[in-house]
């Protein structure tokens, strides 16, 4: 062969083979070819490790990162990460680039709506008994601007999230994860709804400081701290119909930014406004996962259809939304204090169950007869319990116990119980569930063994809880 | 003049002195890795004008990241996803036809060698071109081996492969080299 292989041989007939001599000079001549297309590639190699050595001092090392664990979009948040991304971009000014940054941030200053179509894909490498999986995360985003300055704006979002299994004998079908809508008017409560678990539940207004703690919006609060950098002009090209012009910037000076890629921006010249963009986490370690980023499709200050903000829920669906009245509190109270007076000391045993976020379930119904035999009342219903004080209050505590199955129909990190309390267990917690998702922070409400009930901050929840579900809301 | 043959140190020593604050520790895994990571640059972007570029930009980020990386002596197979990291934004940034990579790397090969000719220079563009056709092991296979200046036993170890493995790989790529113009090259160039 043409390769000069040490100890190889070459056919012995190929002096009295044409055919043979003729192809052994192809391959040599396509070695030779090689070699000089390659030749001059490492003669740079002495200035270019003098160039290498000279910027190390500039370039910050980073310590080891802690992987965080991704909430699914069903927290809700999360969506508002799109709008604040489509801004993330046009704070990222380099100093050969203020013109058209400027241009691009003036852009961005008048916009009325938006729509995106936004898709993240995580890789995540075999580990242990587990094959590689792909998770794969598609969201459709309608924004409107707010009529007031403080608050959000208009927004409609839509999430699917589906996984799929690499397995050794081929691919497992994608497993559908997630498919949420959720909807936040300008000023009004939003509402959430889980469409795979015919769930909803409500949450506070948006402000326009709301922003879900989670990648890739930590781009967007570096970037309006810190300015990224514009690595790289990446020319034009056509994205639907329309010429875009590209630009690669990067945030590797941030350290919140640990493993994120430059992004890359089209924009549109004639309007100065994105019309897509995209950017990658990579792993620094094997075990870790990958994670693409694109936002595509964008149009902007095109009339929006106002039922995307319509809040009505969808006809079958269970309100699930958690109880932050005092009625509803004190109703719960009430419910709890009963059964534990007609157990002799203990509280309604609630099953913990496998299977995607939703771990508890409590039957309301179940319970309210359980209480009923615990007081004496067996048997076939009867008319005249009707008039005994001790059926009344269990009947009384039916507005209760329909509350917790509510609250017992969230996921397990919005609420937590502990089956082993009882009234005598005066500072540990029975029952707590979060009670806002906004601007104020995470905050949950204590329901103690003695039925002692407070809302503390997420700090102090932290204390109550175990280890798990603590690191669930990082 | 740099030498760009390995030391006695360990990749883990080169490592653990780079964290120290021993920058010319960083430069010797530079002369140990750099050709590893110019292969796997050119065989994922077939970029040939910005390699230097890849490359530095690889040991920058690896330098960046070197805390994190848990065991040292697998530093090469380390930088070496970063380098396929860089080569796939490359690519994805490069937004050309393929048929153009042959015309841009015939300028570059023309530029080693001025007394080449121009019949030359289309050859050597033809078989540039069919090498960014080829399977990707071929591929990385083939700049791995002419880097390392046609040296099979180095070749073997840069890819992780046994010997005849290697072998195996460079005549597969040689050989789809080295098949007569097709037609489409034929008429493509005529065309032009």
């Amino acid at each position: 062969m043409a390769l000069e292989l040490d100890g190889a041989e070459l056919p012995t007939h190929v002096d009295d083979c044409a055919d043979c001599r003729a192809k052994l000079a192809e391959l040599r001549q396509a070695s030779d070819q090689l070699a000089a297309a390659h030749a001059d590639l490492n003669g740079n190699h002495a200035a270019s490790r003098a160039e290498l050595l000279a910027r190390l001092p500039r370039v910050e090392r980073s310590t080891p990162s802690v992987v965080r664990l991704k909430r699914v979009a069903f927290g809700g948040l999360g969506l508002t990460a799109a709008a604040a991304l489509l801004l993330a971009a046009f704070f990222a000014i380099a100093s050969n680039q203020l013109s058209a940054m400027e241009r691009i941030m003036k852009a961005v200053s008048d916009i009325s709506s938006f729509s995106c179509k936004l898709t993240n894909t995580m890789e995540f490498p075999p580990a242990d008994d587990k094959p590689a999986r792909t998770h794969h995360d598609e969201r459709f985003i309608y924004w409107r601007a707010p009529p007031k300055p403080d608050q959000f704006g208009d927004m409609h979002g839509t999430t699917t999230i589906s996984t799929v299994h690499h397995l050794p004998a081929g691919d497992a079908q994608p497993v559908e994860l997630v498919d949420v809508v959720e909807i936040h008017p300008s000023g009004k409560r939003g509402i959430l709804i889980d469409y795979l678990a015919k769930r909803y539940f409500r949450v506070p207004p948006l402000h326009a400081s709301d922003i879900a703690n989670s990648p890739p919006l930590l781009w967007l609060r570096a970037v309006r701290e810190k300015a990224g950098r514009l690595v790289e002009d990446l020319g034009s090209r056509a994205i639907r119909g329309r010429q875009a012009n590209g630009y690669l910037m990067s945030f590797d000076t941030i350290d919140d930014f640990d493993n994120y890629e430059p992004v890359e921006v089209w924009i549109d010249p004639e309007t100065d406004l994105p019309v897509e963009f995209r950017f990658r986490r990579s792993p620094t370690t094997e075990d870790e996962f990958t994670e693409e980023w694109s936002i595509t499709d964008i149009e902007w200050n095109h009339d929006l259809d106002p039922k995307l903000f319509d809040t009505t829920p969808p006809a079958g669906c269970l309100d699930i939304t958690l109880p932050n009245d005092k009625r509803s509190i004190a109703e719960v109270i009430a419910a709890l204090k009963l059964y534990a007076e007609l157990s002799g000391g203990h509280y309604p045993r609630v099953e913990k169950l496998d299977g995607r976020n939703y771990v508890t379930k409590f039957d309301a119904e179940a319970c309210f007869h359980e209480m009923l035999e615990l007081a004496g009342f067996t048997g076939p219903s009867r008319d005249e319990w009707g008039d005994d004080p001790r059926y009344q209050r269990i009947e009384q505590a039916r507005p209760g116990l329909d509350t917790l199955e509510r609250i017992f129909h969230n996921p397990k990190w919005l609420i937590g119980y502990d089956n082993s309390m009882t009234p005598e267990d005066r500072d540990k917690v029975l029952l707590w569930w979060n009670v806002a998702l906004d601007s104020a922070g995470d905050r949950y409400r204590l329901i103690y063994g003695d039925l002692r009930t407070e809302i503390v901050p997420g700090e102090e929840w932290k204390r109550h809880v175990p280890p798990e579900i603590a690191e669930l809301t990082e | 003049m740099v030498s760009m043959e390995p030391t006695a140190n360990s990749d883990a020593e080169l490592v653990a002195r780079t964290l120290a604050g021993d920058r010319e520790a960083f430069g010797l895994l530079y002369d140990r890795h750099a050709r590893r990571v110019r292969a796997v640059v050119l065989a994922v972007s077939s970029d040939w004008a910005a390699v230097d570029d890849m490359t530095q930009e690889c040991f920058l980020r690896a330098y960046r990241k070197l805390a994190t990386l848990r065991d040292r002596d697998r530093f090469g197979p380390w930088i070496a996803g970063f380098a396929r990291q860089v080569a796939r934004e490359r690519r994805r940034a490069l937004r050309r036809d393929r048929h153009e990579f042959g015309g841009r790397n015939a300028e570059l090969a023309a530029s080693t060698d001025g007394a080449q000719t121009t019949d030359d220079r289309d050859q050597i563009d033809r078989v540039l071109r069919r090498l960014a056709e080829l399977p990707d092991a071929e591929r990385l296979a083939v700049h791995a081996y002419y880097l390392e200046g046609k040296d099979a036993n180095q070749t073997a170890k840069q890819l992780e492969l046994s010997r005849s493995g290697c072998y195996a790989l460079l005549q597969r790529a040689l050989a789809h080299l080295a098949t007569r113009p097709r037609r489409s090259e034929v008429k493509s160039e005529a065309k032009n």
